[in-house]
């Protein structure tokens, strides 16, 4: 009899080998496990055996049905996992195909540049207030020292609009309209749109926008010397640390002294290439003591009152920073080209 | 300007390399835009004597020439010219010389694509060279005869050297600042003050005049607030013909046609003093009486350009007795040309009030260096030198003799304009404290009379040429320019460390875009000029008539947009037309209009959505943007400003033409227009070329700011007891709107009940044709208990019938 369980052992353990599938698992776990299986079936024949060897036999039987029932658990374990591993394997997806496209916009470039610009500004402690296009001769012109007649006039051509209004040629207005309201001191930037009589092209456009920077006090209080520093600071936070910053003598009816702004060509860092005309400089914004003339018109005394005032073309500047060289990528609005800012455009307000 | 460096040679000697006064010049204010470098267009030509000339004995056309050439020798050349003569002084080419422009003016213009000119036998003689025309040295077009050389060129010098021909040319923009650097003059005395040179002594003579005037000349002023001054000289013998190659080379330099002798001085003597001159033929000036004057009646006068121009009564204009002769300061008459006849000249030195010629020129459309000169404001002092300096010149070139005394009448002598000069407040602009003794130095480098005046103090007489000097800060300009502004340092002020509250307008912009950005839009740019067609067509709202721009680029750019659609439109257009299926953009821009007789502004937010929205995938299709899309994007912007709980929809109807007129909506807040949505209408997205719907919004910016919800919603905790929802649905007309459905339940005031919306929209069987099925459902809460079932089926009941008898609906079971 014992002869007999060790035999019925071998030999389900022998058919539930590793690759036994469900089927023969059943099998032998009917045949043998089963209410009429083998070992009930030795259970039942207890009798035959002597007496004194009844209990080992009742043990052996126990154990090689404990034994049994483990393996097929295993077994049954170890197929279940595979059938799931075969179910996930048929529901595989190709994941280097694309994503759902989820809706996101992006800014445009011009959008970037200037709220950078503003920003930097707005860190250095300058108020940002928008002012209008439309604007009157007085405040465009006659306001800021441009006598009727006069040639600097012509230096750009003007819109002009029924009512004797004109589209602004620069928001230098933003000088006159802030300054008028208010007393100082004053430390403002206004951003804006600007028109001009060009034909759209890769250097000029008949609309494009500026920021207009100003900052009055008493005299003595803010002078050339706080104008070089305000934008040597603005132009090195925009361009990068290392970029050079040249102040040079110019004209402009509003501002005396007047000076243009370069910057060091960010092509060939001030050695002199095609861009920069081997000058190695770029010019970057226009800049000035405000005119005495100009702070008498909004009823400052420019012996009391005294600052300086500049402003700067953001499509330019957003030019330059990009180092793409045509300004009607700026107005055709082709998406190949917008798309490019959509990661400058994350958190970029 | 243009700055021959020859030309510069007769006023300084410049010692700083090219490179060093570029960037001086620059750096003051004078910004050098371009040097060019001229090359000889020749080499190996000499001045040279012809001694004697003799016919070629096998051509009647051609002569033997013996010519002298100096140290370069002594040569037998055969030459063709009608004009060759025995005594003239003439250029000759060597054997071996190069022209660049060829011998007929085919050559490439290089010098180093020139054949070294070789000796030739022509008809049986032997040519050891060649005497050239101003053709074959590249001088002009001219080729009927040889070039003739001055009575006073050194015999055997080197013709590129005599002529100056290497050269270099500075291109230099002048501001309209510095009319005083408008003249070669000019420029020497800026560089001179720049470099600390000091300038060559000016040479020029008071013409003499005889003793009894040859003809008569008088000035009269009648207009002297616009001509303080007046000068002019009478000159006869004069012998009309072409300038001598110098004098027409640097007109060339500088950027002017060479015309005759006469002309060609009075631009010599422009370009070179910055005075601009005027020649007039005596025998045309009526009893050789000027009168300067007011235009008044008369009428047109035709100009040296052929034009016949109309006079505003106020133009200031050069008449005789009989009528104009001239535009002051603009362009001389045709009636007082000088010409081949002419044999006595009348020549013009004033001083014209910038304003009086800048109105009439730009009036006129008509700009010429002299005006381009007087606008600017030339050198008050400087008439009577010009005139001497003309005088001398058209002697030598022209032959003229001075008939009379200068006439110079100067009814407004022109006061010094004396500037004190408080050093502090110098100190106190600039942000640096520069010598006294710097200060002074440098305002009289640029000719300024400088008399100290006391403690800090200096009384400074601007120079007459220098109109733009009048206050402390312009010599503070001087003062920092002519350091080239290096010394002032850079300080940041401190006071900017306060801290200034964010702009609104600012922020307010940065949400929106935000949420454009957030819900797919890509923002573009478009130019606010667009088609009177196109405002037509998209007329936005509550704008005002559209703004006609006064000096349009072109009509199809001619009137300021009334709404940014049109320009969403084109660039939906230009995209599709590049490949692109899918266009979601936004705009935050203004928008014009007419208020009353003025023109206005305003902002609008507009966007355009087309095409696949988002979400599609490989197998499986992307929303398309559809009526749902555009709507949906408004509400998240509203939401996201806080306004959406005070914003009402209604049908548009017609109030948009170019929308879809069933599928169009106003956008009201607090019962204010504030935009609109819709699906472009399909005959426009026809036009357009449109396969897929086309969305659009527009909002008023301005007023979404005005309104946008300033004090924060209370929060509300969440409820502590579930809710029970109950559903309905009512069958109303296909028109009939939701938003009514509603409002009307919501007006019920139902108790418990929280909330209710449209889950569902149906049309189509057992629904009868022309009607629609909405489903609505309600949540009923307690805020103190958990509700029965019972109790919620009591209100709801009564809710449902009560708004099927206010609707007029059916139920739907």
């Amino acid at each position: 009899m014992r002869e007999q369980l060790e035999e019925i052992r071998e030999r389900a353990l022998a058919e539930l080998g590793d690759d036994a599938g469900d089927a023969q698992i059943e099998a032998v776990r009917v045949r043998v496990l089963g209410r009429s299986g083998e070992l009930t079936g030795i259970m039942r024949r207890m009798r035959e055996a002597p007496p004194e060897e009844r209990p080992a036999i009742g043990r052996l039987v126990n154990e090689i049905k404990d034994q049994l029932e483990a393996r097929i658990a295993a077994l049954v374990e170890i197929r279940k996992r595979e059938a799931m591993a075969r179910s996930l394997n048929a529901a595989a997806l190709d994941v280097t195909l694309p994503g759902a496209r989820i809706a996101r916009g992006s800014l445009h470039p011009v959008t970037l540049s200037r709220e950078r610009m503003l920003d930097i500004f707005a860190a250095m402690g300058f108020e940002i207030i928008d002012t209008q296009d439309v604007e009157d001769d007085f405040h465009n012109f006659g306001a800021l020292n441009f006598p009727a007649d006069h040639p600097a006039r012509e230096m750009q051509d003007t819109f002009f609009l029924p009512g004797g209004m004109l589209l602004r040629m620069h928001t230098s207005n933003g000088q006159i309209r802030v300054m008028e309201r208010r007393r100082p001191p004053l430390a403002v930037v206004c951003p804006g749109n600007c028109y001009r009589r060009d034909e759209l092209s890769v250097r000029a456009s008949p609309m494009f926008s500026q920021i207009e920077g100003f900052m009055v006090d008493r005299a003595g209080a803010v002078t050339m010397a706080h104008l070089k520093g305000v934008l040597t600071e603005f132009l090195r936070a925009f361009f990068g640390s290392d970029t050079g910053v040249r102040f040079r003598a110019s004209f402009f009816p509003f501002t005396e002294p007047s000076a243009e702004v370069d910057i060091s060509c960010l092509l060939c860092k001030g050695a002199g290439c095609r861009v920069c005309k081997q000058s190695g400089w770029t010019e970057i914004l226009g800049s000035g003591m405000i005119h005495p003339n100009v702070l008498r018109a909004v009823g400052y005394d420019p012996r009391e009152y005294q600052g300086f005032a500049f402003g700067m073309g953001v499509e330019r500047t957003s030019l330059l920073s990009l180092g793409v060289d045509d300004l009607r990528l700026f107005f055709e609005n082709d998406l190949r080209f917008l798309e490019q800012f959509r990661s400058a455009s994350e958190g970029a307000l | 300007m243009k700055l021959p460096l020859s030309w510069l040679d007769d006023f300084i000697t410049l010692e700083a390399d090219l490179e060093d006064l570029t960037r001086r010049l620059t750096l003051a204010g004078l910004e050098v835009e371009n040097v060019e470098r001229i090359a000889p267009m020749f080499d190996g030509v000499f001045v040279a004597k012809v001694l004697g000339v003799e016919r070629h004995p096998n051509a009647d056309r051609l002569s033997l020439c013996e010519v002298d050439a100096g140290a370069a020798g002594h040569f037998r050349v055969v030459c063709g010219a009608p004009n060759v003569r025995a005594g003239m002084i003439a250029a000759l080419a060597k054997v071996g010389a190069r022209l660049a422009a060829g011998a007929h003016g085919q050559g490439t213009g290089r010098l180093e694509d020139a054949e070294p000119l070789k000796a030739a036998t022509i008809r049986g003689v032997e040519s050891h060279g060649m005497l050239c025309s101003e053709l074959e040295l590249g001088l002009s077009k001219e080729h009927t005869g040889i070039l003739e050389l001055p009575a006073d060129a050194p015999v055997g010098a080197d013709l590129a050297g005599y002529l100056a021909m290497a050269d270099t040319v500075l291109d230099i923009a002048i501001t309209p600042n510095r009319g005083d650097c408008l003249s070669i003059l000019g420029l020497a005395r800026e560089i001179a003050a720049l470099l600390d040179l000091r300038m060559k002594p000016l040479r020029i003579r008071p013409p003499r005049a005889p003793k009894n005037a040859a003809f008569p000349l008088s000035v009269r002023i009648e207009a002297a607030d616009l001509c303080p001054r007046y000068a002019g000289l009478a000159m006869d013998g004069v012998k009309l013909g072409p300038s001598p190659v110098k004098i027409r080379r640097r007109l060339e330099l500088c950027g002017m046609r060479a015309v005759s002798n006469v002309v060609d001085v009075t631009n010599y003597v422009m370009l070179e003093l910055g005075q601009p001159l005027h020649a007039f033929d005596a025998d045309r000036i009526a009893d050789r009486a000027i009168i300067v004057r007011r235009a008044g009646n008369d009428g047109k006068i035709e100009t040296l350009d052929g034009a016949t121009r109309m006079l505003d009564p106020a133009d200031l204009v050069i008449a005789d007795r009989s009528g104009a002769v001239a535009i002051a300061g603009v362009m001389g008459g045709r009636n007082s040309e000088v010409g081949d006849e002419t044999t006595r000249i009348v020549l013009e030195s004033a001083y014209f009030e910038p304003m009086t010629v800048a109105r009439t020129a730009r009036r006129l459309g008509l700009r010429s260096e002299a005006s381009y000169r007087f606008e600017r404001g030339i050198d008050r002092s400087g008439q009577a030198r010009a005139l001497a300096r003309a005088a001398e010149l058209i002697r030598e070139t022209a032959g003229g003799r001075v008939a009379g005394p200068i006439i110079d009448v100067e009814p407004n002598p022109s006061p010094a304009r004396e500037i004190t000069l408080e050093l502090p407040a110098l100190t106190s602009i600039l942000g640096v404290e520069v010598a006294p003794a710097e200060v002074r130095r440098r305002l009289i480098s640029i000719g300024a009379t400088v008399r100290p005046a006391g403690r800090n103090r200096l009384q400074v007489t601007a120079p007459p040429f220098r109109p733009d000097l009048n206050e402390t800060a312009d010599l503070a300009e001087e003062v920092a320019r002519l350091a080239g502004l290096a010394e002032i340092p850079a300080i940041v002020p401190a006071r900017l460390a306060t801290v200034n509250p964010p702009s609104p307008e600012r922020s307010f912009a940065r949400r929106l875009r935000n949420v454009m950005v957030g819900s797919g839009l890509a923002e573009v740019k478009t130019i606010a000029f667009i088609a009177p067609a196109d405002n037509e067509r998209y007329p936005g709202f509550e704008i005002g008539g559209a703004v006609r721009v006064t000096n349009p680029l072109s009509a199809e750019l001619s009137e300021m947009r009334r709404s940014l659609l049109p320009g969403l439109l084109a660039a939906l257009r230009f995209n599709l037309n590049r490949e692109a299926t899918a266009f979601h953009a936004f705009e935050l821009g203004r928008v014009f209009g007419m208020r009353g007789e003025m023109a206005g502004e305003g902002e609008r937010l507009a966007g355009v959505s087309y095409g696949d929205y988002a979400l599609g995938a490989i197998g499986r299709s992307a929303i398309k943007a559809d009526f749902w899309t555009a709507k949906g994007i408004v509400e998240a912007c509203l939401r996201a400003l806080g306004l959406d709980r005070r914003v009402v929809y209604e049908p548009a109807h017609d109030l948009a033409p170019y929308l879809h007129p069933g599928r169009a909506a106003v956008v009201k807040l607090d019962g204010t227009l504030i935009g609109l949505i819709g699906e472009l209408h399909p005959e426009e997205a026809h036009r357009l070329e449109l396969s897929d719907p086309c969305e659009l919004f527009e909002l008023d910016s301005q007023k979404l700011l005005a309104y946008e919800s300033k004090t924060r919603r209370p929060l509300v905790t969440p409820p502590k007891f579930p809710a029970v929802r109950r559903d309905l649905a009512l069958v109303l007309d296909r028109n009939f709107p939701a938003a009514r459905v509603l409002g009307t339940i919501a007006e019920l005031n139902a108790p418990m009940l929280e909330n209710v919306e449209v889950f569902d929209v149906y049309e189509g069987a057992p629904v009868p044709p022309g009607k629609k099925s909405i489903a609505l459902a309600c949540r009923y809460r307690g805020t103190d208990r958990t509700l029965t079932d019972e109790e919620v089926n009591r209100t709801h009941a009564a809710l449902v019938e009560e708004a099927r008898r206010r609707l007029g609906a059916e139920l739907r079971q």
